[in-house]
């Protein structure tokens, strides 16, 4: 009896905050819901007032329209091409690199990781004309390798795998030395794949940055054919600005935004473990 | 213990350390250099002295950019601070459902800004934006949104916090989490009531993550490019003419390559500056490097 009133009254304390929250919740999803909704009106519903909530059917027409006005399908192709490409490479490299900070001692194994620690701080506009400089040098302006190299290099991804490699014991990797399997040997089949929590985050969080980059691939590109999905989209909206083109806008916006929301939402378990693994440690 | 050759973590470094050396050092120094020169991408540039920055200095747009850029990060982020703090310590104890929440409010920091922008900038639509249609329903006059000089930068601090709030609630819990429950116990048993415990117990423990936000949210929020170039261009009348829509005109539209570096060298300054106060500020309270326990 004490006890189901003690239950009660604990429930009664958090009901304040569950409102609370869920109405924090539906306002930060609105604006997702609302670019659905809208990509489904028709150019008459998104001129009508009051305002339509949900449209009366839902109309396709405006997602094949995307591909009439702009290359879409090639700029799809062209990010996955792009962000697969760094994201592979940015991690193979860090990785590395992480490795090497992490589990020798050598000589300059202080002054690099300074230099990790000092890039991370300097934003990023700094380089940005110098970076842009080079690459115009290098003639890579309209190029892939202009969208691939620049993106190569994560001082982020370095600092974070050399601090979860530090906590994988000494003792497995002098085991392994011992059964006589090289350094390389070491690195890939025992070190790498201990590491892959640590990765998972890694590997999510560049390819959300590369995939949504906006402004290195504006400054680099302007061959159409190149273009990423973001320019795409920017090159979209330059069609039309009025209301009733909003609905192809939206169903652009929304194919754009499809990939890292659904590795993102498929990811969750990988990121949830990952926190696990950091909460037994920390 | 060493059993390998000397020249292995090299090897391991190597592609590493070429990235750093041509793609981050040389444009560093380069940075440094080409703000003294006049350059245009094109020609090879010539060296002109201090005569960008005296040209910085009498320069009228260069002042209003710096203003409003610091205005917008200042403003913007402390509410996202505010709000990130709030929601982890809302989620922070065992609620039910609390993963859903967290997964709803990441979403935006994972969408790309110009989805992002160009579904705000449907929402802001004065006449057929849900904004105002909101506005209505709750008796609030109807504003012009990204459309007014005098509300534009609002209508983007308010869709960057929306944008970024998930981001800090995020950092913070992890703060938080690291903070051990005994803590909590003690204060508990010495009778401490919750406010009490907040400001004895949680804020001075949550001083290094909330440094570690401060930094990253300055750095972050006086960087704003994508929102302004795809809703505003830098208007209407100038009022959203952020620092980097300045540097980018600068250099790419104009090609005053060495002018615009040299502006960004001065921003680069100015956010050393900033970050250097923060730092200094939050000096007191156990200090520790944060990135230990990502």
């Amino acid at each position: 009896m004490v006890s189901a009133l003690k239950v009660k009254k604990r429930y009664l304390h958090v009901l304040p905050l569950y409102l609370a929250l869920s109405v924090v919740a539906i306002a930060f999803f609105f604006p997702f819901f609302w670019m659905l909704m809208s990509s489904f009106k028709s150019p008459a519903e998104l001129l009508r007032l009051p305002i339509v909530w949900i449209p009366s059917h839902f109309l396709l027409s405006n997602y094949p329209a995307v591909f009439k006005y702009v290359p879409f399908t090639r700029g799809l192709l062209n990010s996955a091409l792009v962000t697969l490409t760094s994201v592979f490479g940015a991690t193979l490299i860090s990785s590395m690199a992480a490795y090497a900070l992490a589990k020798y001692r050598f000589a300059g194994r202080g002054a690099f990781l300074n230099v990790i620690l000092i890039s991370l701080s300097v934003p990023g506009f700094v380089t940005l004309i110098p970076l842009y400089d080079l690459v115009y040098r290098f003639g890579w302006i309209n190029s892939y390798l202009a969208l691939i190299i620049p993106y190569l290099g994560s001082a982020y991804s370095i600092f974070l795998l050399r601090q979860y490699i530090i906590t994988i014991p000494d003792s497995l990797i002098e085991a392994a030395r011992l059964d006589g399997a090289n350094e390389f040997r070491i690195f890939w089949r025992v070190v790498f794949p201990l590491m892959r929590p640590a990765l998972a985050v890694v590997i999510f969080w560049n390819f959300f940055n590369i995939w949504n980059d906006f402004l290195w691939p504006l400054l680099v590109i302007n061959d159409p054919k190149l273009y990423t999905v973001q320019l795409v989209l920017s090159q979209l909206q330059g069609y039309e600005s009025g209301v009733s083109f909003v609905g192809i806008l939206m169903a652009g916006s929304f194919m754009a935004i499809l990939p890292t929301l659904t590795i993102y939402l498929l990811g969750q378990s990988q990121m949830k473990r990952f926190y696990n693994l950091g909460g037994v440690k920390g | 213990m060493r059993g390998y050759p000397r020249h292995i973590p090299y090897l391991f470094l190597l592609p590493a350390l070429l990235y750093f050396v041509v793609f981050w050092g040389y444009p560093l120094f380069s940075a440094v250099y080409l703000s003294f020169t006049s350059y245009n991408f094109l020609k090879s540039p010539r060296w002109v002295g201090v005569k960008n920055y005296v040209a910085l200095f009498r320069d009228g747009l260069f002042y209003h950019s710096l203003i409003i850029t610091v205005e917008f990060a200042v403003i913007s982020q402390l509410i996202t601070m505010a709000i990130g703090l709030s929601l982890a310590l809302a989620v922070n104890s065992k609620l039910r459902g609390r993963e859903l929440f967290r997964v709803i409010l990441f979403l935006p920091v994972i969408t790309s800004s110009v989805a992002i922008s160009l579904m705000w900038g449907y929402m802001f639509d004065p006449i057929y934006g849900v904004l105002n249609s909101v506005m209505k329903a709750l008796g609030l006059p109807p504003q012009q949104w990204v459309h007014s000089p005098s509300e534009a930068l609002a209508s983007l601090m308010i869709m960057t916090i929306w944008q970024w709030a998930g981001y800090h609630m995020f950092l913070f819990l992890s703060g938080l989490q690291a903070i051990p429950e005994e803590y909590y116990h003690a204060a508990l048993i010495d009778g401490a009531n919750a406010f009490r415990r907040f400001f004895r117990v949680t804020l001075p423990l949550l001083k290094p993550t909330i440094l570690f936000v401060l930094v990253l949210a300055t750095i972050g929020g006086l960087q704003v490019f994508t929102p302004v170039y795809v809703l505003t261009s830098g208007g209407p009348v100038l009022s959203t003419y952020v620092l980097m829509y300045y540097i980018y005109q600068e250099a790419f539209h104009y090609l005053q390559a060495g002018y615009a570096d040299a502006a960004s060298m001065i921003f680069a300054l100015i956010i050393l500056a900033v970050v250097g106060l923060e730092l200094w500020l939050l000096r007191k309270g156990g200090l520790t490097y944060y990135g230990q326990r990502t």
